[in-house]
């Protein structure tokens, strides 16, 4: 009997146009297959297709097989009735609203059940331990749980009618990086015990890497490489599964420069004829912008007419030694002993913080959600109030030539009603330079000029950075913070904004506080870093030996975890 | 994923023809019905029909159509000058205490709060009622009634604006508090309160129109719908014109005005959410 | 012993997040919102033009005599504070004072024609309540469809329509031309007393139910965009149950709009009961406030804001109760 899950040509077409073109994918039952893309590559469409939970206004067609049977889904969610839950499953990405917030846990994880099983104390125990989770979570609401364990809760309650199948649309995105990998080792180990069929769909190369049996590589709403496992990244095809690679930063070592990917990736219906890809690719010619490329290969399949071979040079990776910073004993602002506390029932949120920065030093904070690590950016700044503590500046210039910061995410950082030009302006005007500069400064931060006249709503996420970045750079402050800046990006723009970053630093020779979860991003970045736990620096030194000899308990879990996803 | 509608704009045409018609009503009834008011007691009350009266008459020989058309003006008139008064108090005080918090903010909450534990009508009724006064000092107090909630709906968008990160920018930069507020937050605050303040003259339309009907604020003699409402209680069984034309001219026209601003509404904070 | 006892029993009842404390809480902020409110109502009678004893004297004929008798049966010369908790106690104990225009106590008055005005409220808030709530969940349901459409275009006429016009429209076409209903009048007690309130409380409800219908459409439309939605989607939960959730969410804003059109319900009975020709508190209110009959105006006024005071109270508190997340970590 087969037990596994079959999608054949499906096309998803939404108000605007194509949203998915002919994707075709089989996961068997045991079988871990990994859906990879950027945002808007159509890759959660897919999805939702498959379990009847499109959008209004949005279509489909194609067929589906679960095990034995076949559904049309141009019928429609109807069409699914009887069939979700029973065979196919969906765990969503966010799990602070997957569950309804006025229901008790265990209401909702036996829901599906038959209504005896539903009260059935005993069924509601062995379906948290599945999770691992304590029995006493069955009487509690959702708010009273923590990120992670309201996600197993989800995994309970899609796993209640035991489907054969299920999708997990980013199922860990949501989540801090230690409880991202208990979760998905959790999966797998319930996946195995239930041989179920699991399509993992991750933005995250390395999730995939791990975790996947066969990895799908989706671009611009059409399905561009497959393979099995590792070797689609180690031995890409495509140039975008091999740029996509290439823009991840590396854990072990820093680069010289990300081998970025240029421009955004384009909406699927924005795409004419031809390649996807040809816009972006350096290997594209004539017939690559003029005729699409069918997915071919047997083990692996690609799309593409010129797919990489083993016989392409390969440009060697270049790699810099962490340690290149110039010490001078010239620090730029010391912070002594800062303490913070948002309410008086609070626990601190910045406990005693010690950091110092040095003219033209590149330093990072790394830590989860909660670390701390962004009040104490926000008080560094001016932008929140400190308790207790001492912050002392080597320099006199009015504040905003001290430091300046980029947010993370880069819609609302601008102004929606002001023009980049006159964003730019403003800022320069406040430190007394001249609007003429706005032209020079958009050059540096890779910018066209012309932008000058447009709004941020016309600009991709991975530009509207760069004009945050600009805009920050220009009253020339001597120190830039840069909170999260890479986090909301897709991997490709996250490259390039990286190289951004490493290029500007070189050329302003101003200092740079950067603060992330990702240690892999910051690596590419600074000379020393802190880390940073409940308020607390609990690490610090040069980022070779924090990451050769991490000496506390903290950060040797945070290694582990993204070492091994 | 963004998925964009195209939708042809049926709302601002449905309701655009109403309203323009009303507004020459409004801007040239002098010209159209100069004698409006004429009173003609041997023509007493007529039938809707009658030669040369549309509607009818009323006990005092006026043509309803003449006097309805003539009405326009007070009808219309005073709600905007409500709309905008409030408005303008609302962006004002509402900037200032969303943007700089403390007492003021305090304050005016709590004069909101006192306001809003009322209803609008008993609170206009009493306060018009005692202080005796026109057409004008009706516009006044409803300006004084309606300004709380525009006051709280333009802090609660202000602090939602000052929260965001472009603020915070604004305020690493160093520039000035005032810049801040009428450059950056304000006119990300406007949108929405132009189609509120539309929303509120449809309001204030039906609040005069419902005093002038318990006989407050307009003046006897002076056309206005609310009163030509007022006086049809004693002619339904002889002219239903005289109800039936003034009714369905404020209830069409607030219905009107509800749908614009709704449909800005919408167009507004569908925009704010695709930003 | 006892008292250590007694007061651990206190601090407990007191705790963040418990019912007492929330309920005390709320009871003294709508304290104080009273006594303020009945500052202002007290002080009307001085900011209305004229001498406050002329005002209460009213049509009666001035003499000296009458003047003093009034000022000092008003506390008239004294200080103005001293007027006020005078005027003060005496409203807690029921003492409104006496009404100008009808020469009988406040009191009398408003309990002869409070009923009516009850009945008309209770009986529009039923027909709101059963009409519109059904309706705003069946048409966020099937939102963009025929019944959604219509009634949603139905619902902004019914907005921005006057209620007084309304009721002249219904009161023409159900109770002279149709001749179904009686026209004018409260009836004569019992069944048809009722009969004689169906037009009026129909003409109430349609504004209201317009409000109503709009505010559950939203908030069902708002639930059902939610993830939890799709989430109970595909794991195959039945359309009953789906519904139970999303209803059991949606009741919280929907239940507090229902609080808030209380104060538009008595608003509108005012200009309903002119238009019917009711005697009940609104048409008195109406026809005191020409009349300058003070003491009436001022009873009304606040008894209306204790009514919609005592309702937001127990909005805030079904709230409280109903929605968990309020209820473990105490009012906002």
């Amino acid at each position: 009997m087969n037990r596994g899950l079959s999608l054949n040509n499906l096309i998803v077409t939404g108000p605007a146009g194509l949203i998915v073109t002919c994707m075709d994918l089989q996961v068997e039952p045991g079988q871990t297959v990994a859906l990879v893309g950027e945002s808007g590559s159509g890759k959660s469409m897919t999805a939702k297709a498959m379990t009847g939970l499109l959008p209004r206004g949005v279509t489909a067609t194609g067929t589906l097989q679960l095990g034995e049977v076949t559904v049309d889904l141009a019928l429609g969610p109807q069409a699914l009735l009887g069939l979700r839950g029973q065979q196919i499953s969906l765990l969503l990405q966010n799990p602070f609203t997957s569950l309804s917030p006025v229901h008790r846990c265990g209401e909702q994880i036996t829901a599906a059940l038959s209504p005896e099983l539903r009260r059935s104390k005993e069924e509601i125990r062995r379906r948290l331990d599945e999770v691992d989770l304590p029995e006493r979570v069955a009487r509690q609401y959702p708010f009273e749980l923590s990120g992670g364990m309201r996600q197993r809760v989800a995994l309970a309650a899609s796993l209640a009618s035991n489907p054969q199948i299920l999708i997990g649309d980013e199922p860990t995105t949501a989540l801090d990086v230690t409880t991202q990998r208990e979760m998905l080792d959790l999966l797998e180990r319930i996946q195995r015990e239930r041989d179920m069929a699991l399509l993992l769909i991750t933005h995250d190369l390395g999730v995939a890497q791990e975790r996947a049996d066969k990895i799908l590589v989706m671009y611009a709403g059409r399905l561009v490489e497959s393979g099995q496992g590792a070797e689609v990244f180690a031995h890409a095809q495509h140039p975008y599964t091999a740029g996509l690679r290439d823009s991840v930063p590396p854990l072990e070592h820093r680069l010289v420069e990300l081998r970025a990917i240029a421009g955004s990736v384009p909406r699927p219906w924005e795409v004419a004829v031809g390649c996807v890809f040809a816009p972006r690719c350096d290997r594209a010619d004539e017939r690559c912008h003029n005729e699409a490329p069918e997915l071919v290969g047997t083990a692996s399949q690609v799309a593409c007419w010129k797919p990489i071979t083993t016989n392409d040079i390969h440009l060697p990776v270049l790699t810099v030694s962490d340690v290149q910073t110039q010490n001078t004993d010239n620090e730029l602002v010391v912070i002594t002993g800062i303490s913070k506390r948002f309410s008086p029932s609070a626990p601190l949120a910045l406990d005693n913080v010690d950091i110092s920065i040095h003219s033209g030093e590149a330093v990072g904070i790394v830590g989860e959600s909660g670390s701390g690590k962004t009040t104490l950016a926000r008080c560094l700044i001016g932008l929140e109030s400190f308790d207790s503590g001492n912050i002392s500046w080597s320099i006199n210039t009015p504040m905003a030539q001290r430091a300046q910061i980029v947010f993370q995410d880069p819609t609302s950082a601008l102004n929606p009603a002001m023009t980049i030009g006159s964003a730019l302006a403003e800022a320069l005007r406040a430190s007394h330079r001249d609007k003429s500069e706005v032209p020079a400064l958009l050059q540096l931060v890779g910018l066209p000029a012309e932008y000058a006249n447009s709004y941020p709503s016309g600009l991709s996420g991975g530009e509207q950075q760069r004009v945050a970045i600009a805009r920050s750079i220009a009253p020339r402050p001597k120190l830039l913070i840069c909170d999260e800046p890479v986090s909301s990006l897709d991997v490709s723009v996250q490259a390039q904004i990286l190289n951004l970053m490493n290029s500007l630093l070189k050329e302003l020779g101003i200092a740079l506080l950067f603060i992330t979860h990702d240690l892999a991003v910051v690596r590419q970045v600074v000379s020393r870093v802190y880390v940073m736990s409940n308020g607390r620096v609990v690490e610090s030194g040069t980022m070779e030996n924090v990451l050769l000899s991490p000496q506390h308990e903290y950060t040797r879990q945070l290694f582990s975890s993204v070492a091994r996803k | 994923m963004k998925l964009r509608r195209s939708r042809r704009p049926i709302i601002p045409i449905v309701t655009g023809i109403p309203l323009s018609i009303i507004a020459i009503f409004v801007i040239a009834s002098r010209w159209i019905v100069p004698n409006a008011t004429r009173q003609d007691i041997m023509t007493g009350v007529t039938s809707p029909g009658t030669t040369g009266h549309l509607f009818g008459t009323d006990q005092l020989g006026r043509d309803i159509t003449q006097l309805a058309i003539a009405g326009a003006g007070s009808a219309v008139v005073g709600p905007i000058v409500i709309a905008l008064g409030s408005m303008m108090i609302g962006i004002l005080l509402g900037t200032f205490a969303g943007y700089m918090g403390g007492w003021l903010d305090l304050l005016l909450s709590k004069y909101a709060d006192l306001l809003l534990a009322l209803p609008t009508t008993l609170v206009a009724l009493v306060v018009t009622g005692l202080v005796d006064g026109g057409y004008w000092v009706t516009v006044l107090v409803l300006i004084m009634l309606f300004s709380p909630t525009d006051i709280r709906m333009v802090r609660g968008s202000v602090i939602a604006q000052s929260g965001r990160p472009y603020i915070e920018s604004a305020k690493v930069l160093g520039l000035g508090r005032t810049r801040i507020m009428f450059r950056h937050i304000l006119p990300n605050v406007l949108p929405v309160a132009f189609s509120t303040m539309l929303l509120n003259v449809a309001f204030a339309l039906v609040s005069m129109s419902a005093l002038s009907f318990l006989g407050l604020g307009v003046g006897p003699g002076v056309p206005d719908w609310g009163r030509q409402l007022s006086d049809s209680r004693d002619l339904l069984d002889r002219n239903w014109g005289s109800l039936v034309l003034p009714a369905m001219l404020i209830i069409i026209t607030a219905a009107a005005i509800n749908l614009l601003g709704d449909w800005l509404q919408e167009r507004f904070e569908e925009r704010s959410v695709s930003r | 012993m006892d008292t250590a006892h007694s007061y651990r029993r206190l601090t407990q009842l007191l705790s963040r997040g418990s019912l007492t404390r929330f309920v005390i809480v709320r009871l003294a902020a709508t304290g104080l919102l009273l006594l303020v409110l009945s500052f202002v109502v007290f002080a009307l009678l001085h900011l209305t033009p004229g001498d406050p004893a002329r005002n209460l004297v009213g049509v009666r004929n001035v003499t000296p005599e009458l003047l003093q008798s009034i000022r000092d049966k008003y506390h008239l010369n004294d200080p103005f504070m001293s007027q006020y908790l005078h005027w003060l106690g005496n409203v807690l104990h029921g003492d409104f004072g006496e009404s100008i225009r009808n020469n009988t106590t406040v009191t009398t008055l408003l309990s002869d024609r409070v009923t009516l005005t009850l009945q008309l409220a209770s009986l529009s808030f039923v027909l709101t309540v059963l009409v519109a709530v059904p309706l705003g969940i069946a048409a966020a349901w099937r939102s963009g469809s025929v019944l959604d459409r219509s009634v949603s275009a139905a619902s902004i006429v019914g907005i921005g329509a006057p209620t007084y016009a309304v009721g002249l429209l219904l009161l023409y076409v159900f109770g002279l031309w149709l001749d179904i209903f009686p026209v004018y009048g409260s009836g004569d007690g019992g069944l048809d007393r009722w009969w004689h309130l169906v037009l009026p409380a129909i003409t109430l409800a349609s504004g209201l139910a317009a409000m109503v219908f709009k505010l559950t459409r939203t908030a069902v439309i708002a639930e059902l965009n939610q993830d939890y939605v799709a989430f109970a989607q595909s794991r195959g939960l039945s359309h009953r149950q789906i519904r139970s959730l999303v209803l059991r969410n949606a009741m919280i804003p929907v239940a507090t709009s229902l609080g808030l059109v209380f104060a538009f319900l008595f608003g509108g009975t005012i200009l309903v009961e002119v238009t019917f020709a009711l005697q009940g508190i609104g048409s008195l209110l109406a026809g005191s406030v020409t009349f300058k009959d003070l003491p009436v105006v001022q009873a009304i006024t606040l008894l209306t804001a204790t009514v919609i005071a005592l309702t937001a109270l127990t909005v805030d508190i079904l709230y409280y109760l109903v929605d968990p997340r309020v209820r473990k970590r105490g009012p906002r």
